[in-house]
């Protein structure tokens, strides 16, 4: 079984995070850590990204309003993502033009709808705690490697970029 | 036909109130982010070019890390002369809606020499050529980066040449628009409605601004860079201070016009009874 | 003929009252029309604006969950590192982009910390003052990360050298605690494809 990793999920995770109670963390990084067959291929978060949503998920004070709106998100990315009928989801700028288009939507309601405060800045993406302070990077993982990545971000619209990121950090693992 | 008059005064005063405030603010856009000069200008008052040089200094002093290199294989090769030069040349690019492309042939060049030149001095032999080219090109990557601000502007470029060019057509269309009318509403439909115009327009810019303009945390954004952040900052700002400017002269016109019609009311009254 | 201007109170009201009238109309378009976009917009802008904070946070560990109560922020210093072998003592922070690791070791943030029993990752340069001992690091050599929660011992199962894009020569797990300290590889001029990889195992936490 190919493991594809969805980091995309992770990032409407932390998006969304002010709306997840105590009781429901343990929940959404079920969903998150779960394996999503999409058109044939399966997709699962990676080790490092369950790390940093666990994370956020502690370090953050969340309401348990939002929780089924994440939950619903990911939901709607997966139905999107099947919908389309793209097998291959590891470069977002590869993605036809309609599928982007409603990822990037999908993307806008969790970013407008929460109070996540994310960035992007020299080609990398900076998520932010509730408090102001920088909660983490998204980075690649073996540092100075010299081949970057090659991230799509459009300056107006951040959180694309997190989608963006996200998707092109899918890694294949041999089963 | 009065009841008709009244219904068509409001409609047209009401239209031309949204042009004027329309008018004003497509103005505002026209003469700061559309007008090259201005964002050049801002750009020098704001030190742009000496932050991005300070930021691209630091950037490949930390990627010389590893490299077994020293600090002494940049000097020269960034100055504030240079960033100013590549920077208003991507200014340019942004406004003619062409592909920026930085100057990494000179980089290169320099850089190579000033490796080959700590490398003799210190009586250094590279054998691994490969990852020495590897390191060089890390640090164009850098520079060319630094410089084009990571290409984040390069998918917006198109979409802003294209406002830009409908900007102007609006602007006249919608002044002539606006003076065509007044005059049907001051000679067609006999109604002084200019200060309710100014004020109403006013008032819309009062509420545009308060509404969203005072929503969004300008102060605190950051993008891209802590220098083209800084910049941005600077010039939302200087529009808000423009917003607020012409919304207070225009609500202050509109009550003057106001008060200037209400007397002119008065003395045709007067002349009907003699 | 009489030409007395005298003021049309009346007038004025009604000219200033019809200008209401004009921008509650306009608000109520404004409001019913185009409300959801405007709040979409602005929420989007707003996401991007931050008001940046460095908290100097005091961390505490909870050792029956394992897991820290609070987090360093990012870029922040929040332990050392000792290396008796190689009389190696370094300042370790939380993150590990270029800036972090012109100052010492960067803690991969997508690794768990000391303490709460999964892998962690810490990176540093090759160059002197910084790991370019850590190729010198034998089987049983002890690495204490001394962190301002508590102090873990480590002892070195093994090395290797892998080449940068092996991303599972990494791997992030929470059965066992196992550090992983790596750096560029070989030492020398240009850029390096491999990197150096000391794996250690928890030995024993010092604070019982």
């Amino acid at each position: 079984m190919k493991k594809f990793f969805v980091t995309f999920l992770v990032v409407n995770v932390l998006l969304g995070v002010l709306g997840v109670s105590a009781m429901s963390e343990s929940k959404l990084l079920e969903k998150l850590s779960a394996k999503y067959n999409i058109n044939g291929t399966t997709y699962q978060l990676r080790a490092d990204d369950k790390v940093l949503a666990e994370r956020y998920l502690n370090t953050n004070e969340v309401s348990s309003k939002d929780a089924d709106y994440i939950a619903s998100k990911i939901d709607e990315a997966i139905e999107i993502m099947k919908k389309s009928g793209e097998k291959d989801f590891t470069n977002f700028s590869k993605l036809p033009a309609s599928l982007k288009k409603d990822l990037k939507k999908l993307v806008q309601d969790v970013a407008s709808n929460t109070s996540v405060k994310a960035t992007t800045a020299k080609g990398v993406v900076i998520i932010y705690n509730q408090d102001g302070t920088v909660f983490a990077e998204i980075t690649g993982l073996v540092k100075n490697t010299g081949s970057n990545l090659n991230i799509i971000v459009p300056a107006a619209i951040l959180v694309v970029a997190l989608g963006a990121v996200v998707l092109v950090k899918n890694v294949k693992a041999n089963a | 036909m009065n009841r008709v008059k009244i219904i068509l005064r409001g409609i047209l005063g009401f239209v031309c109130s949204i042009l004027l405030f329309g008018l004003v603010i497509l103005t505002i856009f026209k003469l700061t982010i559309y007008n090259k000069n201005y964002v050049l200008n801002k750009m020098e008052s704001e030190n742009y070019y000496t932050k991005v040089y300070e930021e691209i200094n630091n950037d490949m002093k930390n990627s010389l890390l590893s490299s077994g290199l020293d600090e002494t294989v940049l000097e020269g090769l960034v100055t504030k002369n240079v960033v100013k030069k590549e920077t208003k040349n991507l200014v340019g690019s942004i406004y003619t809606g062409s592909k920026f492309k930085a100057d990494t042939d000179s980089f290169k060049e320099k850089l190579n020499a000033n490796i080959d030149n700590y490398l003799n001095e210190k009586n250094i032999q590279v054998t691994d050529k490969k990852s020495l080219e590897t390191f060089i090109s890390n640090v164009v990557d850098v520079y060319k980066k630094e410089i084009s601000l990571y290409g984040y502007l390069e998918d917006y470029v198109s979409k802003f040449v294209k406002i830009g060019n409908y900007l102007d057509m609006a602007i006249v269309i919608m002044t002539l628009l606006l003076l065509i009318f007044i005059l049907i509403l001051r000679y067609g439909l006999h109604r002084r409605y200019s200060g309710v115009i100014f004020m109403s327009a006013g008032l819309m810019l009062l509420y545009f601004k308060s509404y969203i303009y005072e929503q969004i945390d300008i102060k605190n954004i950051l993008i891209i860079s802590d220098s083209f952040s800084s910049l941005l900052r600077r010039i939302l700002l200087d529009i808000n201070d423009k917003f607020l400017f012409v919304l207070f002269i225009f609500i202050l016109v509109g009550i003057l016009l106001n008060l200037k019609n209400a007397f002119a009311k008065k003395r045709k009254k007067v002349k009907k009874i003699s | 003929m009489h030409k007395k201007l005298k003021f049309n109170g009346k007038a004025f009201v009604t000219y200033v009252a019809i200008s209401f009238l004009f921008v509650s109309i306009f608000i109520l378009i404004v409001f019913f029309g185009l409300n959801n976009k405007i709040v979409r917009y602005v929420g989007l802008i707003n996401t991007i604006a931050i008001e940046k904070k460095d908290n100097e946070k005091v961390l505490k560990f909870d050792s029956v969950k394992k897991r820290l109560t609070s987090y360093p922020a990012y870029g922040s210093k929040y332990a050392n590192i000792k290396i008796e072998a190689i009389d190696l003592t370094l300042p370790v922070y939380y993150g590990d982009n270029l800036e972090i690791l012109s100052h010492g070791i960067g803690h991969y943030a997508g690794s768990y910390f000391p303490g709460e029993g999964g892998t962690v990752i810490l990176a540093g340069h090759n160059n002197s003052g910084y790991f370019d001992k850590i190729l010198e690091l034998k089987k049983d050599d002890t690495v204490i990360i001394d962190a301002d929660y508590g102090t873990f011992k480590y002892k070195v199962d093994r090395t290797d050298i892998v080449n940068e894009n092996n991303l599972e020569a990494f791997p992030i797990q929470n059965d066992r605690e196992m550090l992983i300290l790596y750096t560029c590889y070989p030492l020398g001029i240009g850029h390096k494809t491999e990197r150096f990889l000391v794996y250690a195992y928890r030995a024993g936490d010092m604070n019982e």
